[in-house]
């Protein structure tokens, strides 16, 4: 396993003060850098060369029933010949409709014909940015009427179709089996485990009527076993903390980063040769 | 129901053109889950706003600010996948609502929001700026924006921005006076961050000259000053970060 953090705003004046070996890959969104040059891209040049690089986007609209938008791929694809990232992620979700955009993730209704289109356009994506494409597990906050199939069901027949990889999202997985009421590790047994080349983890806010992934917080003792448990059945994944909001000074990252890692590895330790 | 269905009826539902008690029953689904979507794809845009207007929203009285984002994020819903670019319309929105008023002047209210957004323009310009080692000629930071001001609005926002940095300065009037001035925007070389400045008569000679690709002695004759004087103007544009000159 490699194991990594975002890189973020708040941290350009000290991320390369890190040493090499503390970190095996960082973690970009696409978005933050494909539309602007100035401090981000400078720094940005700096981390290539030092660490490999994932990069991640939430602005792909695959679910989204609006063409594909050819001038966004154009600048991924742009970005990515300078990043050399070994695939590009986005969410199994739609985030924007009639020509706009919402800038958030939201869920689509799991039928076969939300499964077909996504399937479809997440093959022209890859082959207009020519590099596989994980699809990420969003967290949703309730399932779109006219459900034909478990949300389970319907990664499966979007990865099978299109043959995209899987960016597992352990505290995704934990969200949504808490608000929907499933069993997180019946769940993650039930994907293509195969398929999965990264995992996000992350904190979310549990205050209120029903849990929100906020990506601004630790993440819960929780999360940290689920990952413990799926980790020796997915030995190869690049392992990523997410935090996005209130994003604390970057020791504080680190510490939350070595306890992922330490999480992930205490499990593969436990039950090694589980791969999927 | 058939994907165009559903997403039809979400989107009425997030622009706030229906509401969670009148979608149909099959929509059965707990009304804060339902809010929660619209309120954070509003809250978005409202982010993006209050983070490239954070002056304009200062010198708003009491709770315009609330309504004004609440009308316009109702009238321009955003069209463009990067976040920032929602915010573009802003000022020509501030433009149409905001007429003249003694406590808000339309006009120097209008003129800070387009300065405000030339500052993410110039920050997020994807032009490189010439390294000083690959340069033989003094020239023009390729980031720089310049706005004919009514106001003295250049100024006011380097007076705010110190006074945020330092509450025991005076706070700036505001408005600012109906002086006139050119403002600078650009980009910093060394730090990436962004600047404004009023441009003073040194910033606009060197303007004209890098801009008519004038050497240092043609400028100085065609000034009828002399060659260090022109000088001393350019090691200043360049200190101030709206010139680049060559290392040696």
């Amino acid at each position: 396993m490699k194991f990594g953090i975002g890189l973020r705003r708040e941290h350009f004046g000290e991320i390369m003060d890190i040493r090499r070996n503390r970190l095996d890959f960082l973690e970009i969104l696409s978005d933050n850098y494909m539309f602007r040059g100035g401090r981000p891209r400078t720094v940005l040049r700096q981390v290539l060369q030092r660490w490999p690089v994932a990069a991640h986007g939430v602005g792909l609209n695959i679910g989204g029933l609006d063409d594909l938008d050819r001038e966004y791929l154009d600048l991924l694809r742009e970005l990515f010949r300078e990043v050399q990232p070994p695939w590009f992620s986005d969410h199994l979700c739609y985030s924007g409709a009639h020509g706009e955009q919402y800038f958030d993730l939201i869920p689509m209704p799991f039928t076969r014909e939300a499964a077909r289109r996504v399937a479809e356009r997440a093959r022209q994506a890859q082959d207009h940015v020519g590099l596989p494409l994980l699809l990420e597990n969003p967290s949703y906050y309730f399932v779109m009427p006219g459900a034909e199939m478990t949300e389970a069901e319907f990664i499966r027949e979007v990865l099978e179709q299109s043959g995209c990889g899987l960016l597992l999202d352990i505290n995704n997985v934990y969200v949504n089996a808490v608000n929907h009421g499933y069993g997180a590790r019946e769940f993650i047994l039930s994907m293509p485990l195969e398929r999965v080349k990264q995992v996000h983890v992350a904190g979310h806010d549990a205050s209120g009527p029903f849990i929100v992934d906020t990506h601004g917080d630790h993440a819960v003792d929780a999360v940290y076993d689920l990952l413990a448990w799926t980790a020796p059945k997915i030995p190869d994944a690049w392992v990523l903390y997410e935090w996005d909001n209130s994003v604390p000074p970057l020791d504080v990252l680190l510490k939350e980063a070595d306890k992922m890692r330490k999480a992930a590895e205490s499990g593969l330790c436990a039950n090694p040769g589980e791969a999927a | 129901m058939n994907l165009r269905e559903a997403v039809d009826r979400m989107h009425a539902f997030l622009r706030g053109e229906a509401e969670a008690e009148n979608l149909p029953e099959q929509w059965n689904i707990p009304r804060e889950r339902m809010e929660y979507y619209r309120d954070a794809v509003r809250g978005h845009v409202a982010g993006a706003l209050e983070s490239n207007f954070a002056l304009t929203r200062a010198v708003l009285p009491g709770d315009l600010w609330d309504e004004l984002t609440a009308d316009y994020i109702r009238r321009f819903p955003p069209r463009q996948p990067e976040l920032n670019h929602s915010a573009e319309p802003f000022p020509d929105f501030l433009a149409d609502r905001i007429s003249a008023s003694q406590e808000i002047p339309g006009p120097a209210l209008v003129e800070l929001s387009r300065i405000e957004w030339l500052e993410w323009v110039a920050l997020s310009n994807r032009e490189e700026i010439p390294p000083r080692h690959d340069l033989t000629e003094p020239v023009l930071n390729p980031t720089l924006e310049i706005h004919q001001c009514r106001y003295a609005t250049a100024s006011f926002i380097g007076e705010m921005r110190s006074w945020m940095h330092d509450e025991e300065r005076a706070k700036p009037a505001w408005p600012p006076p109906e002086t006139g001035e050119i403002a600078f925007v650009f980009r910093r070389p060394d730090t990436g961050f962004v600047r404004t400045i009023p441009a003073r008569d040194g910033h606009l000679f060197v303007l004209k000259m890098l801009h008519e690709g004038l050497t240092v002695r043609n400028a100085a004759e065609e000034a009828g000053c002399s060659g260090p004087l022109v000088k001393q103007f350019l090691k200043a544009a360049a200190a101030e970060g709206f010139a680049i000159l060559p290392l040696k």
